[in-house]
């Protein structure tokens, strides 16, 4: 059975092979979010449809969202091997 | 004489001269010629030329030329087949237009044209019987003499070209006609014709009027561009006519072409006087004349239809950029065309002196026009670079000049980011030279002569050493001049060339004579002129003086270098210097004096207050003490002073123009002038700004571009000690940004506001609420919080993210942010009535 120090070690590392693995993909996702955004003509929100409206949101909202979920992954990484 | 009377139709013809007798040179029966019409040539008039033969036989061809002045202007050939009249008949159409003679009076088409005649036979060694009786011979063969005849107009009227005149331009095709036929002698007006040809001769216009009246007869018709000749012809009702003079008029309808090429620039630099190239076409087959209007002045140039023009135009003022060039032909047509340029860098002047001396302080100044693009101007002189200072538009720089020699110089423009190069300039640099006066240095500037101080008697006396340091600047360049004569003489003179400068000198003189003492003269730095400065330098024996030491201190007893020390005497009413120094880097100087006279004692030095007193230098040494500024270590220049640097965000964003502002108050010191300069992370620097006036900031505007970071390296001078000291801001660019959630954020209120799907205030507060009850309840649930504190706490930190973060939240009753003062509130009364419990 593994005691919580050589958990804690183990989950110090896979959080920061998830979180570093994780913000490389984000690299890949940022150009995407602003050609989205410069074609639908987000940068100007307040002049298009309301339907593109909201679909800027959600293009807005991707990265964020990315993050948050690659953190989430890293937390969950730390707090499953300290249950361990 | 002989007049005969030859009748043709209806017309009758009046012989007004014949031949005479002899009057051929021929061997022929001449009587037998009776009837050579002799008579002048009239152009416009029909002209008949008969010659009737007598007797004889056979047949003979006779050419008939009507001449004037050599040339021939009509030619027939007679054939003279029998006894009878044979007539050679000449109308105007049978000149040649092509050769018109203008010769004194005569001018065809327009004026009676007196001719002669002459007829021209075969040649024959000898004939007999009568002239006619001559075997064709190949011309020309002219007999003599010429005949001159003239003929007279028989139908009697008379037509005056009333309009247009003659060699008249017109650009309207239309075409008016008058002409006044008058009927003097009643025969009878039959019809009036006009005529109008080409030039070539191609009757183009042709009209009849047969009114018969007499007065005026008008024709109108249009005609094409070209040039012509008309003229009228009169008939009688005996069908005799008469024609008017032949006139020409041109129809010129089309305007010429003008076309410009150049300059029509942008041109990277510019200068009040320097030299544009006019270039282009006019184009008109009757082209007059070509001008342009610059600058307020017409300027006429030559110019011809399809050749390329090229004129000179010397620039005018930086706001004179355009001009027009018109053009016009012989009718009076005209057209203009208008060309302009521009420029980047406009030199309205430059100041500087054509010819400078060696160590002389020169100013370089350019005036220019330019924009915010233009940031920075270089002085290059003499291949090496020099800053420039700014005021407005005038940009200065000064140089010690400390070489000679032809220097080439010219400014070098940062514009944008292009280099841009002026005009060169050059500036001859002379020697200067000061020296014992000789046979090429005769401008004495300085002479030095020596007395006895006791007794005043003039003293011959050597100069072991001295040194002149001398310059007509500031200084900063200067030359040396060091002299020794150890020959005694009484006087020195030095001269100076060139001789029409002032010159300052900083001279340190050892002079001594025999049983004299040496003695140094070191007077501070004079300005000398071509008016000689005489010096007298005065010398005490070595029995009269003793060696007088003065040690200059300030309060705190540090030794005070370069004081000027000063001893005079009054000698013969006079004052004069006896002795004077600068003390030496241990503050003293030793003097030989004369301890039986009064001396008036001064010593000063700058920041100190002078010291003066009067004294008998009976001592070997004296102390002074100068009051005044002590000299200190460790001067703290940032006591009191309060900075202010704008903006104030260390983030600044691209492509956004921000202006930079470093101010600064000081309540202990006082500021001689404060400033900054921007720099870029390469070092480049960008801009500056300066002030004098503490509270009164000195400020740059500069676009940031794409900048990653900027610096502001900032100054302030005080008593001439300079304090600096730097910061910096991060520029960051947006188009990196538009990912972030601060994005989300800002967009949702956006599409908020718009109220999408008719979601308005209302719905936002419904959405707030859920989100308050979901959040909080689920915290609630999963945690176990049951304790008003932490769900207070928690309510106000949702609160406050919706409604200052976000700005979901609308204001309510026209306050902003009112739920979040209301959940703070409640977590403050909920906090302390948990402590009161």
């Amino acid at each position: 059975m593994k005691n919580k120090k050589g958990s804690m070690g183990l989950a110090i590392l896979s959080t920061i092979a998830v979180f570093v693995i994780g913000l490389m993909f984000v690299n890949f996702i940022i150009p995407e979010v602003t050609n989205f955004r410069i074609n639908l003509g987000c940068t100007d929100i307040a002049s298009v449809s309301d339907g593109t409206k909201i679909l800027c949101l959600f293009g807005d909202a991707t990265v964020p969202y990315f993050i948050l979920g690659v953190i989430s992954l890293a937390v969950g990484a730390i707090t499953s091997r300290l249950r361990l | 004489m002989i007049f005969l009377t030859v009748v043709i139709g209806a017309a009758s013809w009046a012989l007004l001269a014949s031949e005479t007798a002899g009057g051929f040179s021929s061997t022929g029966d001449v009587s037998s010629l009776t009837s050579i019409i002799t008579s002048k040539v009239q152009y416009g008039y029909v002209e008949r030329i008969c010659m009737i033969r007598g007797d004889g036989s056979g047949s003979s061809d006779y050419q008939v030329n009507i001449t004037q002045g050599g040339e021939t202007l009509a030619s027939k050939i007679v054939v003279v087949t029998a006894t009878g009249t044979h007539c050679a008949i000449f109308t105007q159409n049978d000149y040649n237009l092509n050769n018109p003679i203008d010769e004194g009076n005569f001018t065809i088409l327009t004026n009676r044209l007196n001719g002669t005649i002459a007829i021209q036979r075969a040649p024959s060694a000898s004939y007999s019987g009568s002239l006619f009786d001559i075997p064709t011979q190949p011309f020309p063969a002219t007999v003599n003499p010429a005949i001159n005849f003239t003929q007279i107009n028989l139908t009697g009227l008379s037509i005056n070209l009333l309009s247009p005149n003659n060699d008249t331009s017109f650009t309207n095709p239309s075409i008016d006609f008058v002409n006044n036929v008058s009927d003097p002698e009643a025969v009878s007006i039959a019809n009036v014709t006009i005529n109008v040809y080409f030039t070539n001769g191609t009757l183009i216009f042709s009209e009849t009027n047969s009114s018969g009246i007499e007065g005026n007869y008008s024709w109108n018709s249009n005609f094409p561009d070209g040039n012509y000749r008309w003229n009228v012809t009169a008939f009688d009702g005996d069908s005799d006519f008469v024609d008017s003079q032949t006139r020409t008029f041109t129809v010129d309808s089309n305007a010429p072409s003008v076309d410009l090429f150049t300059p029509n620039e942008t041109f990277n630099y510019l200068k009040e006087g320097g030299n544009l190239f006019l270039t282009g076409f006019a184009n008109d087959t009757n082209l007059d004349s070509c001008w342009y209007d610059y600058n307020g002045t017409n300027t006429t140039f030559s110019c011809a239809s399809t050749t390329l023009f090229n004129e000179t135009i010397s620039q005018a003022t930086n706001n004179d950029l355009s001009l027009i060039v018109y053009a016009n032909d012989s009718s009076g047509n005209l057209d203009s065309e208008e060309i302009s340029w521009n420029y980047k860098i406009f030199e309205n002047s430059r100041t500087f002196n054509a010819t400078a001396y060696e160590t002389s302080s020169e100013n370089y100044i350019i005036n220019l026009s330019s924009n915010s693009s233009l940031t920075s101007v270089i002085l290059q002189y003499d291949n090496t670079e020099y800053t420039t200072t700014q005021s407005g538009n005038i940009y200065t720089r000064n140089l010690n000049l400390d070489s000679t020699g032809n220097k080439t110089f010219r400014w070098r423009f940062a514009y944008a980011s292009e280099t841009i190069y002026s005009d060169n300039s050059s500036q001859q640099v002379n020697p200067i030279q000061l020296g014992l006066c000789n046979a090429t240095l005769t401008v004495p500037y300085i002479n030095f002569s020596f007395k006895d101080e006791d007794d005043l008697s003039d003293l011959n006396a050597t100069i072991p050493t001295s040194t002149f340091v001398y310059y007509l600047g500031d200084g900063t360049a200067n030359k040396t001049l060091t002299f020794v004569n150890n020959t005694e003489n009484p006087s020195y003179d030095f001269c100076f060339n060139p001789g029409n400068q002032s010159l300052n000198i900083n001279p340190v003189v050892q002079y001594a004579a025999t049983d004299y003492p040496q003695r140094i003269y070191d007077p501070s730095v004079t300005t000398y002129t071509n008016s000689t400065t005489e010096t007298t330098l005065y010398l005490l024996s070595e029995l009269d003086g003793i060696f007088v030491t003065y040690q200059v201190l300030n309060t705190v007893d540090q030794a005070i270098e370069g004081a000027q020390v000063t001893l005079t005497r009054t000698i013969s009413g006079e004052t004069v210097t006896v002795a004077n120094g600068l003390t030496g880097a241990d503050g003293t100087i030793t003097f030989w004096l004369n301890p039986d006279f009064e001396h008036q004692l001064t010593i000063s030095k700058s920041g100190f207050d002078t010291f003066t007193t009067g004294q008998f230098p009976t001592q070997t040494s004296y102390t002074i003490l100068l009051q005044g500024a002590v000299s200190t270590v460790g001067e703290d220049f940032t006591k009191g002073i309060n900075t202010f640097i704008y903006p104030q965000d260390r983030e600044l964003f691209n492509d956004t123009s921000y202006n930079f502002i470093f101010n600064l108050t000081s309540s202990f010191w006082e500021i001689d002038s404060f400033g900054f300069s921007l720099r870029l992370s390469n070092g480049t620097i960008v801009g500056t700004g300066i002030s004098t006036t503490t509270g009164s900031g000195a400020n740059f505007n500069y676009d940031v571009g794409n900048q990653s970071i900027i610096y502001m390296d900032y100054y302030w001078v005080i008593n001439g000690n300079f304090t600096n000291s730097s910061t910096y801001w991060v520029v960051t660019n947006t188009e990196l940004t538009s990912w972030s959630i601060k994005t989300f954020f800002e967009d949702l209120v956006i599409v908020l506001d718009s109220e999408v799907f008719g979601l308005d205030n209302f719905g936002r507060l419904v959405i707030t609420f859920l989100v308050l009850f979901i959040s909080v309840g689920i915290f609630s649930y999963k945690f176990g919080f049951t304790s008003p504190i932490p769900l207070s706490i928690l309510t106000f930190t949702i609160v406050y993210f919706l409604d200052r973060v976000v700005g979901l939240i609308p204001a309510i009753r026209g306050i902003d942010y009112l739920v979040t003062y209301v959940a703070g509130l409640i977590v403050a009364v909920a906090i302390i009535s948990e402590v009161a419990r």
